[in-house]
């Protein structure tokens, strides 16, 4: 039988506390939906579980001179309909995309980054808006960017003691596309086999600054910086997109697991991001027959 | 007297289960629980294929909480649990042959203890190679799984000459097919309790399918007679063949412990357990061989079947009749050969699931008349009903087919829906990636136990009126959330011309009903529903007696108003009226009813001969989207009709329907059980995908043709089953015609797609 503690922390201050007393040996509890499969399968034995669900701090959003931050603790639901997500379309699909509504419902963004899964929905759209997280510990508070801090499945560069407090990022600015897709095995309910989210913006009808990520395709989630670079400064064009999308298969390294071979997974990461990108000239209707202009 | 009694059969009427389950009120064996009742946990070989040389229990007998644990030899009777080929024991004794083989059972005062004791015995083995394909199995120099080799069953049809047909031929397809292993993928993983009596009686309660098997099982182990054995089915949270056989065997090691303890014993198998554990869907290889001539008229049929049965052969023998005997199809053949052959792998044993050996054969058989369809330059359709088994046509057994067959119905109204023959099945682009076609397969499905399982096809109801008129009824088949509490409530109630909601019909008590038989084969309705009629059949007999002392001799028995008419329009008795009556004169107003299904039987060698007494028959339309790039198939809509003689409750049968065409998306497109070395890797939900009720087309129809059997009560032929078979073949169909490949192996596979396209 699987015995532990629980903390049941009722402010930050507690928190960081109980993380400081039980250090590597606690876990923390948000929605449990990837801790409590941890713990079943024996890959996390925890002496001790804090459960931050009721920590207000933890739970708080909002924007201060144009930077959104999202508390840990809330959940994907609720990214989907807060209003500091409002037009941050490659969030807001992202947790759409997360299991199904009562994952949704108990998951949190804090666990999806910490559990740090190469197949994380949260991690393309928040590496797209250059998120940066901030760790709590009793030392004091750091930031670090996304990328930075996860280093390969389940590894990530938080310390026993500290915690995600919450992640922060720049709403982009002016007239720009966001969006995020994902090839899962079935409609809900599915890890992805692939995903990906791209934020772009264009001026006088060719890409101008584009962010692409995808998940699911190398130990961890990665920045798709080659392809950023081949669209950049480029008049959209078939061949341009497609160009992205092989560009995308060659920069991705992954494995064949139960779900998916590596071809497959390579050839669906460059179809969903000239998808992606294609949508992208669509929307921002650079499709030659209105000059775009940024707002 | 009373107005008439609104027929209860043909109405819609919810499940009468279906609020309890609903509001979670239901209680499930997961809520049964007993004073002084071990928990038990199953400990497993772990390994494919191997020499057990020990089983050492005493480390799992010092875990705290651990009670007692048993083994083979604690087995009072035979540690056999073979069903139709006797080569399973209930506790390996000697060689385990798969993965989860049982070699002793464990029982604590929690289930943590237990499973934490099971973790804990000590199994000294040897590895022996594991066969862990059909192909190896075959090999004449395979290690063999038992000693009388690897091929564990096999079935042939001979009729006509297949030689002389292809030469008579003008297009002939020769065509390989595979399908996989199906998970049945029930809600309620399995489980069971044993109750020892004072007096050396055991009694067992299971949700299981066949409280019969379990019966028989627990007896020959504890070496009990018959009447010593009370099995009491409880609530089943889904089933689809996958509760028929297994539920045996662990009851019966169940009742070993609890004989052994004094002590109600009871298990639950884990998700895991169960995945690992329990009987399959058969994979099969199909090796298709049709002819017909350049006007479309089949010539002929050369079929090869080769199943993978598992370790131990279960229902293999009658699964793999019913796959030989349905693998031509639908059509009328002259020359037929079909020879199924299953072999033994160190794999889990292949039993019962909805469908019975039936979707593998009509996915390959209905690929193949697609694409004689084309050669032939006729469409689906018209290929079909140009060939199709209409009442009067011989099949492949040469069983003349002399009522209800609505086949040609099904397939003209499918006409009706689809406008053009030819057109609908061409590809038509959507979108940059991605083109819909639509698909049609057809199927026949003999119903009950057939010629293979002659003996047992027959089943018994008891009927008891009450003096309040209310009406308690026992029948021997189960509810598995099918619909029969319900169906047969109204079957009862027309049959007295009486309320449906008078009629309350039990869960099965082998103390009370007798043997019925398996609750399988699509056969609830037909021999629950008649052995009911039966049964009131001859209380109303005694009914009329004392109607007729009181209302003169015309006195007749009168269904649409309940109760009894006299000579004159306004005499007689109502129903209540004339139940007082007979208690008043102590008359017996209980009655057991039985219904044997008309005899089949089919010759050995040939396999010629009356297979079933009568056929259900379906036509399904899909219509698919498929996305080239990433081999996504999205179900667009699906129409079902089926011709199951009378439905007598259009509701439940409705929602047979839809859920067959759920499991029957699963089969074609997401349900992929993973195995490697001997060893199962799909051991969860998350890697095992069963479709999401977003994964299910939202444009589901489903449709009847009434076409009665005068043999079914009220009409009726059998529906659970064929409400799945042909949706995969359905589907592939569709996926062909949209991407020019021909799909041959299921679940249709995206990364072929892909790679095709
Ligand atoms: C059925 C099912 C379907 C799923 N489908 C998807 C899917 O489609 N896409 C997807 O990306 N994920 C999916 N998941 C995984 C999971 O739901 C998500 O990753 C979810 O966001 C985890 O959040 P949680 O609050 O439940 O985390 P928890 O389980 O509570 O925690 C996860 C991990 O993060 C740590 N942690 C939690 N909060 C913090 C914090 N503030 N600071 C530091 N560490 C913290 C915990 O200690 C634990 O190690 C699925 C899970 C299940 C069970």
């Amino acid at each position: 039988m699987i015995e532990f503690e629980t903390v049941m922390a009722g402010s930050l201050e507690e928190c960081l506390e109980a993380l400081a007393k039980y250090g590597s040996d606690a876990a923390l509890l948000a929605g449990g939906t990837d801790l409590y499969v941890l713990i079943e399968t024996g890959m996390k034995l925890p002496k001790a579980v804090i459960h931050i669900g009721g920590v207000k701090e933890l739970r708080d959003s909002k924007v201060k001179s144009g930077s959104v931050s999202i508390g840990t603790a809330v959940t994907h639901s609720e990214i989907d309909r807060l209003d500091v997500t409002e037009g941050v379309e490659c969030l807001r699909a992202g947790a759409r995309a997360i299991g199904s509504p009562q994952i949704r419902n108990v998951g949190t963004a804090g666990g999806n980054i910490a559990n740090a899964s190469p197949a994380a929905d949260l991690y393309p759209p928040l590496m797209v808006l250059d998120a940066v997280l901030e760790l709590r510990s009793l030392r004091g508070t750091r930031e670090v960017g996304l990328e930075e801090f996860v280093a390969g499945p389940g590894i990530t560069s938080l310390r026993p003691d500290e915690l995600i407090t919450c992640a922060r990022f720049k709403r982009p600015e002016g007239r720009f596309y966001t969006g995020f897709a994902k090839i899962g095995l079935r409609d809900a309910l599915a890890i992805s086999v692939a995903n990906a989210a791209v934020t772009v913006t264009s001026r006088n009808g060719k890409f101008d600054q584009v962010k692409i990520a995808c998940g699911a395709v190398a130990p961890r989630p990665i920045r798709m910086k080659e392809v950023e670079a081949l669209l950049t400064g480029q008049e959209p064009s078939a061949e341009l997109i497609k160009q992205a999308g092989d560009m995308t298969s060659k920069q991705c390294d992954p494995i064949t697991d139960i779900r998916a071979s590596r071809d497959y997974r390579r050839q669906v990461a460059g179809v969903i991001v000239s998808r992606l990108i294609e949508n992208a000239s669509r929307e921002l209707m650079m499709d030659g027959k209105e000059g775009a202009t940024d707002a | 007297m009373k107005s008439e009694v609104r027929p209860a059969v043909g109405a819609v009427i919810p499940s009468v289960d279906s609020l309890p389950k609903a509001k979670g009120t239901t209680r499930f064996i997961q809520d049964v629980n007993l004073p002084g009742m071990l928990h038990a946990s199953m400990v497993y070989a772990r390994t494919p294929h191997s020499r057990i040389k020990s089983v050492t229990l005493p480390k799992a007998l010092s875990i705290k909480g651990v009670v007692a644990a048993a083994t083979c030899d604690d087995v009072p009777g035979e540690n056999r649990v073979g069903l139709v080929i006797d080569d399973q024991p209930l506790f390996v004794s000697s060689v385990a042959r798969y993965e989860a083989d049982c070699v002793a059972l464990v029982g604590a005062e929690s289930t943590a203890a237990a499973s934490l004791g099971a973790s804990c015995v000590e199994i000294a083995l040897e590895e022996l190679p594991p066969v862990l394909t059909v192909e190896e199995a075959r090999k004449p120099d395979c290690p063999r799984i038992h000693k009388d080799g690897n091929l564990a069953v096999e079935r042939k049809i001979i009729k006509g000459d297949v030689s002389d047909g292809e030469t008579r031929s003008d297009f002939v397809v020769e065509r390989t097919f595979t399908t996989p292993v199906q998970e049945h993928g029930y809600l309620e993983p399995i489980g069971a309790l044993a109750v020892p009596g004072a007096d050396g009686s055991i009694e067992i309660m299971a949700p299981a399918q066949c409280p019969f098997y379990i019966r028989e099982a627990v007896a020959r182990c504890l070496g009990l007679p018959l009447s010593k054995v009370r099995v009491i089915q409880l609530p089943i949270g889904g089933a689809f063949g996958g509760k028929e056989d297994v539920p045996s065997e662990i009851c019966a090691r169940l009742a070993v412990l609890a004989v052994k303890t004094g002590r109600p014993v009871k298990t639950v198998l884990s998700r895991e357990e169960d995945l690992v554990y329990t009987s399959k869907r058969h994979p099969m290889r199909l090796d298709y061989r049709m002819g017909c001539t350049q006007d479309g008229n089949l010539t002929f049929a050369e079929i090869a079947l080769y199943a993978d049965v598992g370790a131990y052969a279960t229902l293999s023998p009658i699964v793999l009749f019913r796959s030989t005997i349905h693998a031509p199809g639908p059509y009328e053949i002259p020359n037929v050969s079909v020879t199924t052959q299953g072999f033994y792998t160190n794999s889990a044993p292949k039993g019962a699931m909805r469908g019975f050996g039936t979707p593998q054969v009509v996915f390959a058989c209905e690929s193949v008349i697609d694409e004689l369809a084309e050669m032939a330059g006729l469409g689906p359709i018209e290929f079909r009903l140009r060939n199709a088994l209409k009442r009067g046509s011989t099949t492949a057994t040469g069983q003349v087919l002399d009522e209800s067959v609505g086949l040609v119905e099904t397939l003209t109204r499918a006409k009706e829906f689809l406008g053009d023959d030819k057109q609908q099945f061409e590809p038509r682009p959507a979108g940059a990636d991605t083109v819909r076609s639509t698909g049609i397969a057809s199927m026949l499905y003999g119903v009950s136990l057939g010629a293979a399982g002659r003996v047992l096809d027959r089943g018994g109801a008891r009927v008891e009126i009450l003096k309040d008129g209310s009406v308690s009824v026992f029948v021997g088949c189960t509810d598995m959330g099918q619909g029969a509490l319900t169906v047969l409530s109204q079957i009862a109630a027309d049959s007295l011309g009486i309320a449906t909601d008078a009629v309350r019909v039990n869960p099965v008590d082998t103390g009370v009903v007798p043997d019925s038989g398996p609750t399988v084969a699509s056969r609830t309705t037909i021999v629950s529903g008649n052995a009911i009629i039966d049964a009131c059949d001859k209380i109303k007999t005694r009914m009329v007696e004392v109607g007729a002392s009181i209302l003169g001799p015309k006195a007749a028995y009168d269904v649409s108003r309940g109760g009894i008419a006299g000579a004159r329009s306004d005499s007689g008795l109502g129903f209540p009226e004339i139940v007082s009556e007979c208690f008043a004169r102590r008359v017996d107003l209980t009655a057991t009813g039985w219904y044997v299904v008309p005899d089949c039987r089919l010759d050995e060698v040939t396999g010629q001969g009356k297979a079933y007494h009568v056929y259900s028959f379906a036509t399904d339309v899909a219509e698919v989207e498929v996305d080239l790039k990433t081999g996504r198939v999205d179900v667009k809509s699906f129409l079902a009709i089926h011709d199951s003689g009378k439905i007598i409750n259009p509701m439940t049968a409705t929602s047979q329907v839809e859920g067959g065409i759920a499991q029957g998306i699963g089969l074609a497109l997401y349900e992929r059980f993973a195995v490697a070395e001997g060893r199962v890797c799909s051991r969860d939900f998350s890697t095992y995908l069963v479709p999401t009720s977003l994964d299910i087309s939202d444009d589901l129809s489903v449709e009847f043709i009434d076409c009665h059997s005068t043999d079914g009560p009220f009409g009726a032929k059998g529906l659970g089953e064929p409400a799945i078979i042909p949706v995969a073949a359905a589907i592939a169909n569709a996926v062909s015609n949209a991407t020019g490949v021909r799909v041959e192996d299921l679940p249709i596979h995206r990364e072929r797609i892909v790679k095709c396209s």
